[in-house]
Order: C-alpha cells, then structure tokens, then sequence
C-alpha cells in the first residue's frame, strides 16, 4: 500500500533553526575540551605461534576468532587506538557524579551532556577532556625513588579566590606514611611544585617522603569524558534562508561518562 | 586469601618457568607474551568494600560464612582437646577487574594455581577443605569506563571449611559436675 500523506503550506509560519547563531554560542560560551577520537585496532594473530593453541596436524590460520594481538605495539592488544586529539568548544551540561562503595572499593560515576557542532560528531569510546574544569581526585602510590611522583591523571593548577588574592592551588593534602606502612602525623605538605606534564616534584630534601613509604595525595585534574550514549544520533533538517532551503547538519550532542 | 593471591602474583611474575608451566595448554609463544604483559602491571590487591579508590587491574575479596552442612554441630560442644569447636562453611568471592582481556586470562589462572600452591599454608590455620566453585564469564564492568574504555569484571568462587576454636576460660568445662546431688534419692 503506498501511503500518501497530505500536501501542506510550506512557508506560511514556518521556524528555521538558525545554526550560525549557534555556532557562534558555541564560540562564545562553550568550554575548551579535548576531543580524542577511538578507532578498533586492526591486529590480528598471523602465525600458528601466535595462537592460544597450536593444532597439530595442520597447518593453523587464523580464523578471524583469535581477536587482537596481545604484542601488538600500537594497542598492546587491547583493540582500540586513539588518534586526531584536537581540542575544540562545545556546551558541556549536566555534569553530576555519584561516589559509592561496593566490591571494587570507592568508585564513582560520572556523567556529562555535550553539545558539539555538526563536525565533531564523535563515536562511542571517543574522549572528551574538559581543559576548563577540574575535579578533586584521591590516589595512592608508592613513592619512588627519586623526586618526582607521576599520578594516573596529570595534576592541574586552579587558580583560587583566597583572602590573600588568587592563589594556584594543585595539591589539596598529602597524607605521608612511614615504611612500616603507619600515617604519619603532620599537617604540613610537603614542598612541592608541579612540572607540565602534571607530575608533581619534591623541591625540599628534608621534607620529601621516603621512598618505598605509601603517600596518599589529594588533587586537581581536568575530568576525562569517554563517549556512550546519543540522544539523537542525528537531527539534520532543511533551512530556509534568504528564501532558500537548503540541507543543514544539526548540533550533536551526547551523553559521556567519567573515566576512571 | 588476600595474602595467598597477592604472592601468588608475585611469584608467577618472578618465574617464567613456572608460568609457563600453567599455561602449557597454549602455545609458548603465546604465553610468554602473557608473562611479558603481566609484568608490565601493578595489580592493586584488597578485600571488597574498602573506602578508597583502587587503580586497575583490581583483585578483591569478601567472605560469607554459613553453618556447617552437617546440621548436628552444638555451638557449645565440648569438642577435643579441651576447645570448643565451631565448624563454618566459608564462601569466598574473588573479583578481578581489568580493562585488558589477555590481563584478566593471566590472573584468572594464577589465582586458581595460587591457591594450589598455598593450600597448606590454609590448612595449617585451621582450614579443613578449599573448593573452587565456579568462575564467572567475562562481562564488561556496568558504569566503569577506563583509559582503555572498557573495564571487564570476572568473579572466581570458593567455597571453604574452617575449624574456629575457643578454649575455655579456667577450664571451666572440667569442672562441671554432671552427677546427681547425693540428697535426692534417685532410686525406683
């Protein structure tokens, strides 16, 4: 059955989305992230050594079932390899974060609404990292040897409004224990600064902690974001502008939750 | 078991020879390229529920405790030697989380052999059996999203019988006087 819907007066009242005006919101408001894109790894296992289990008496291929090479120098096996980091502005809305305790210990999940412009439509996996903001972050490493402790996440500045003016601020607290794994008691952080790649370096000798002791640090970090949900995989429309319709991609916006 | 896997980790990291050895059912190419990636890791090892975030690939641990399936077991039974003797059916839950699948192969297998390994080291504690059960398929971790995307969660189940005793304050039990008062005539 072919099903035929009415005829309908076409610019009698008719809205148009105006995209540049969006744009240009964008431009205005929008926050600094950047945006790391995800594409699966092509590895494979290729030679009978390679598998999981060698079939004797013939020769093994690789039936396409043997998923990503476990040497692999680009994924390391993993399957997914990130490329094109850019940064660019979107809307970012939203935000909330749920911390709880359950068999993986304390975790936390956050969440995130991002409105893009129709060329960064991003894939599910893809990173966002917002370079604007930051969240407080709670680790635990062993101190090395050495003056300087890389954190899984890179320490960021903020800059605070304080009573003596604006202060930086990357370091909340470090809580130092001793090698027989007690705290130790001191309200002092140790002296410290922060290098560029947000590794944190020790800049006193006397107040460093030990190596090998366990130093529980409490920081500033830009919130990284991987991509998981579209509310509207797409929403393309036609315009009318100056009295011409024509095709226009639409803002995208995803849902995206926070790394742990 | 905490302690157990976590040097169990330690030792097939520190022995090539023996991982090998529990993975002879994969070609030797194969697992020594496990070994080399299981090297390349720290595993953060703690029982479940713990108040601080934990980085990946994560081991944790809890217990239940149930009776023993006997049903006859007397909380206060004199038992031997002078204790007294509880028997508990203990089920343990050990839980990996990894965002890389080759990872999570390597520890699901130490795990099971670690606790071959140090079967005695529970036994001399007071365990009297430890039985693995089951392990879960690999399934990714809801709400968890790592550097590498993904994080995949799989349980290993025990099931373990202990003997918890207590020993009676001043010997207590061996003054309990089970006869009859001399002064009440028990005869028919």
């Amino acid at each position: 059955m072919i099903l035929q819907t009415p005829e309908q007066q076409l610019k009698k009242a008719r809205v148009d989305f105006r995209i540049d005006e969006f744009r240009r919101l964008i431009k205005q408001k929008g926050m600094r992230l950047d945006w790391v894109q995800t594409i699966n790894c092509p590895c494979t296992n290729q030679t009978s050594t390679d598998f999981s289990l060698d079939l004797t008496g013939v020769s093994d291929i690789n039936a396409d079932a043997s998923g990503n090479n476990v040497s692999c120098p680009v994924c390391q096996g993993k399957g997914l390899v990130s490329h094109s980091r850019q940064e660019i502005l979107a809307i970012v809305a939203d935000s909330s974060k749920e911390e709880g305790v359950s068999k993986k210990g304390l975790h936390y999940t956050g969440k995130v609404k991002i409105t893009l412009e129709p060329e960064h439509l991003p894939s599910w996996g893809d990173k966002f990292i917002l370079k604007d903001s930051v969240v407080v972050q709670r680790e635990i490493v062993t101190m090395p040897s050495g003056d300087t402790v890389t954190l899984t996440y890179p320490v960021v500045n903020r800059l605070l409004n304080l009573q003596n003016g604006s202060t930086e601020v990357g370091i909340l607290y470090i809580q130092q224990s001793d090698l027989s794994g007690l705290g130790i008691d001191s309200a002092t952080i140790p002296e410290h600064t922060i290098l560029p790649d947000g590794s944190i370096q020790f800049t006193n000798e006397l107040t460093k902690p030990q190596a090998g002791t366990k130093i529980s640090i409490s920081y500033y970090t830009n919130p990284v974001y991987v991509v998981t949900e579209f509310p509207h995989t797409f929403r393309d429309t036609f315009l009318l502008e100056n009295n011409v319709q024509s095709f226009s991609n639409m803002p995208v916006q995803i849902f995206a939750k926070q790394e742990v | 078991m905490t302690h157990a896997i976590a040097n169990g980790v330690k030792y097939y990291k520190d022995n090539q020879e023996a991982f090998r050895g529990i993975f002879s059912d994969v070609s030797e190419t194969y697992a020594d390229k496990l070994f080399a990636k299981i090297n390349s890791v720290n595993v953060s090892f703690n029982s479940a529920y713990q108040k601080k975030y934990e980085n990946l690939p994560l081991i944790t641990m809890s217990v239940e405790e149930n009776t023993d399936d006997s049903k006859n077991q007397v909380l206060a039974n004199r038992g031997f030697n002078n204790s007294t003797i509880l028997f508990v059916n203990q089920k343990c839950d050990v839980n990996i989380y990894t965002s890389d699948i080759d990872i999570m192969r390597a520890l699901h297998r130490i795990i099971q052999t670690s606790l071959l390994l140090f079967k005695k080291d529970f036994f001399s504690v007071g365990y009297l059996n430890i039985e693995f059960v089951k392990s879960s398929d690999l399934t990714p971790e809801d709400e968890m999203f790592s550097s590498d995307v993904v994080v995949y969660k799989r349980m290993l189940s025990y099931n373990a019988q202990k003997e918890l005793k207590a020993f009676p304050v001043n010997n207590t039990f061996e003054d309990l006087n089970w006869d009859l008062l001399p002064t009440i005539k028990n005869e028919l």
